[in-house]
């Protein structure tokens, strides 16, 4: 049976060369339309610029509120045709996108989680591995893993197919006093 | 997943037919396309009691609708109808009856009209806040929406869930402010309410009431038919809007205060949606500082009677001893960006999703869950009131909180209706399904405590709908029996959202 997803990947791929060319912001390397980040985190800061220098258009979101990204750079996107879309944000900044995604056919197809310890190191949890970047990966990375998620961003193409339903990015872990925490995506 | 007490051969054929109604694109059987139905919110996710869709279909037009009820009918499938699906807290898109197919009304999604001379407008249950909002602003028209928190939502969603939003009375009251409905009942037929019915009406969304008995109060909250298109009165663009702020300093001040905002609002001199704070020391809001109460009074209208009605409730509060009361910073609209950028804009008739970034972590807020269901029990807007409810709060806190373990958020005292408050309590909702049992577990008790003290919900999870619905006893449940008399003349089979806020089809009551 033909799902909508796949339905919507059979007309998305058809238009690709035509439509990627045709949207403000692709990366013709990866099809990803932007990257967005969460602009009160240096975490995330970091990344952006590194998804910056590998040619990705960015865009700042303060306080997991994503209004503006929505009304001003996705939704125009995504009203042109489903274009895929990632980000080092909060967790409600990826629950809000996956719902919006939803009704376009696309889903989350990589979510993971990153823990801010409070004495500056951080854990990453991988929940959906729609992609070639492993927890023990960023976990190398040290420091820099923020880069390292970047890096990752721009080196793959996206996969053809996700494990089915939402992220769970509505419900959030149990963390570590003092924690906080951050999540990357891609939604496609 | 097949639907209760349907074979799957007539599962099938149903299927087959809407996908000859609708298209096969816009069927969704896999379970894939169905998992995107579940209630991200759900209190009881990944739990066998999850209550979970067995397909969707999603119909372009009323005739369409029709079809896809005809269909139902036939072979006695239940359909439980969403317009977007954000009701995040109180249910999402996931049914109350699990194994229902949902009847998914966002593709729906036209501005048939919107009127600037007479202030209204006539949409589909597709059309979220931010569709309407964009809509005027493109046609350059001069009225207000009145969007909740947040705007992603239907306007008819939210109206018939008995929603409501931030600007001025009576707009902010979401289906007090409709005006005509157009409803395909179970059977496939349509009915338009009010002036609507006339044949050639062309006052459908002028005058609520039309000839003879209202029937739009059936549809609110509701599962009598589907509602396709929906007037609501629209707010023209204020003049201008300012905000008082009123604190006092001891608990026995809320008496007088809410007094004199009420006495204020019942005379329409405050119009705004007003906010009371305190009582409670929450990290973060209004109110939590040195004064025990905190209220907000914001007047939307021509600026020189802005500025006559706040003198007014100067005068007002100033008979109020030892409460001091501030003029806010009077805004000329429309707003200009920079402006708009440092307000809550939803008071100012713009939707956006900030209350998602709100809920996030924050230093107020160190461990949220992402997730959560509301407690929002309606109890009287009068100082005397608030106080017992804090005192029946704190009181029973340790006992329903198991020592205090469980943490809540609230109270919060709600002013969206004029004589009444809505006394929020939220419970995170979060992965641990040991803690999510426990939420459940004290959301029961304080459903029990308060309908003790007289105190019942306005709205609920879908999952407790049945237990709140419950608490509405007068008369041997009278009213819902009244309510399943009309549900089982107007869906003799049960097909429409069956349990929806406790009203279930005869055929599924027993054992209830």
């Amino acid at each position: 049976m033909t799902t909508r997803r796949a339905f919507l990947q059979i007309a998305t791929a058809a238009a690709t060369p035509v439509a990627l060319g045709g949207i403000p912001g692709i990366n013709p390397r990866t099809g990803h339309h932007i990257v967005l980040f969460e602009d009160s985190q240096p975490q995330a800061g970091a990344f952006a610029l590194r998804a910056q220098s590998q040619g990705f258009a960015t865009r700042a979101i303060r306080h997991g509120d994503i209004t503006e990204a929505w009304l001003k750079s996705v939704r125009p996107a995504w009203e042109r045709r489903p274009a895929s879309i990632a980000g080092l944000t909060t967790p409600a900044a990826l629950f809000c996108f996956e719902e919006l995604a939803f009704a376009r056919g696309l889903r989350v197809v990589f979510h993971a989680e990153h823990i801010l310890l409070p004495d500056g190191s951080a854990q990453h949890q991988v929940q959906r591995a729609g992609h070639a970047l492993s927890a023990s990966a960023l976990q190398r990375a040290g420091s820099r893993w923020p880069q390292r998620l970047a890096d990752s961003l721009a080196a793959s193409r996206l996969p053809r197919m996700a494990r089915p339903g939402p992220s769970l990015a509505s419900l959030e872990p149990a963390l570590p006093a003092g924690a906080t925490l951050l999540t990357s995506w891609i939604i496609a | 997943m097949l639907p209760p007490n349907v074979s799957s051969a007539d599962f099938n054929r149903a299927i087959a037919a809407w996908k000859q109604a609708v298209g096969a694109d816009w069927v969704f059987t896999s379970d894939e396309d169905v998992a995107l139905y579940r209630d991200a919110y759900s209190p009881w996710w990944d739990e066998p009691d999850e209550r979970k869709a067995s397909a969707a279909v999603a119909p372009y037009t009323v005739e369409q609708v029709q079809a896809v009820v005809r269909t139902a009918n036939q072979y006695r499938i239940p359909l439980y109808a969403i317009s977007t699906g954000r009701n995040l807290a109180y249910g999402g898109s996931a049914p109350v009856y699990s194994g229902s197919v949902v009847l998914d009304l966002k593709r729906m999604n036209r501005v048939l009209e919107v009127s600037e001379r007479n202030a209204y407008a006539l949409v589909e249950p597709g059309v979220s806040y931010f569709d309407l909002h964009e809509h005027i602003t493109k046609q350059k028209l001069d009225v207000w929406v009145d969007p909740p928190d947040p705007g992603w939502g239907s306007v008819i969603g939210n109206a018939l869930d008995g929603g409501g939003g931030w600007t001025a009375f009576p707009f902010r009251d979401h289906f007090g402010a409709h005006c005509g409905m157009e409803v395909v009942l179970a059977n496939g037929e349509i009915v338009r309410t009010g002036m609507g019915a006339l044949g050639n009406s062309k006052t459908w969304q002028h005058n609520r009431w039309g000839y003879g008995p209202w029937v739009d109060g059936l549809f609110r909250q509701g599962n009598m038919g589907v509602v396709t298109k929906m007037g609501f009165h629209l707010m023209p663009r204020p003049e201008a809007m300012q905000t008082a702020t009123v604190q006092g300093a001891r608990e026995e001040d809320i008496i007088p205060l809410l007094d004199t905002m009420n006495l204020l609002e019942n005379q329409l001199a405050v119009n705004g949606s007003t906010s009371l704070f305190g009582g409670m020391r929450i990290p973060g809001m209004p109110g939590s500082g040195a004064a025990m109460w905190t209220l907000q009074l914001p007047i939307y209208g021509p600026e020189k009677v802005v500025r006559a009605q706040m003198e007014y409730c100067r005068e007002k509060f100033a008979k109020v001893p030892g409460a001091t009361f501030t003029e806010g910073e009077l805004f000329r609209t429309p707003l200009d960006e920079a402006t708009l950028n440092r307000v809550r804009k939803v008071s100012f008739g713009v939707p956006d999703l900030s209350t998602f970034g709100m809920l996030g972590r924050n230093p107020q807020n160190p461990a949220p869950p992402g997730g959560h269901i509301g407690f929002s029990p309606i109890i009287p807007r009068t100082g005397e009131a608030v106080l017992e409810y804090l005192r029946f709060y704190t009181s029973n806190l340790q006992a329903v909180s198991e020592g205090g373990t469980l943490r809540f958020v609230g109270p919060v005292f709600m002013t969206n209706w004029d004589r009444s408050l809505v006394a929020m309590i939220m419970f995170p909702i979060g992965r641990d399904k040991v803690m999510n049992a426990k939420m459940r577990a004290a959301f029961e008790k304080w459903v029990h405590l308060a309908a003790e003290r007289g105190w019942a919900e306005y709205r609920a999870p879908a999952g407790f709908q049945d237990l709140c619905a419950k608490t509405y006893s007068y008369n041997n449940h009278a009213l819902t029996r009244f309510r399943e008399t009309i549900k089982d003349a107007v869906d003799p089979n049960g097909i429409l959202s069956p349990g929806r806020y406790g009203v279930w089809p005869k055929h599924l009551r027993k054992g209830r």
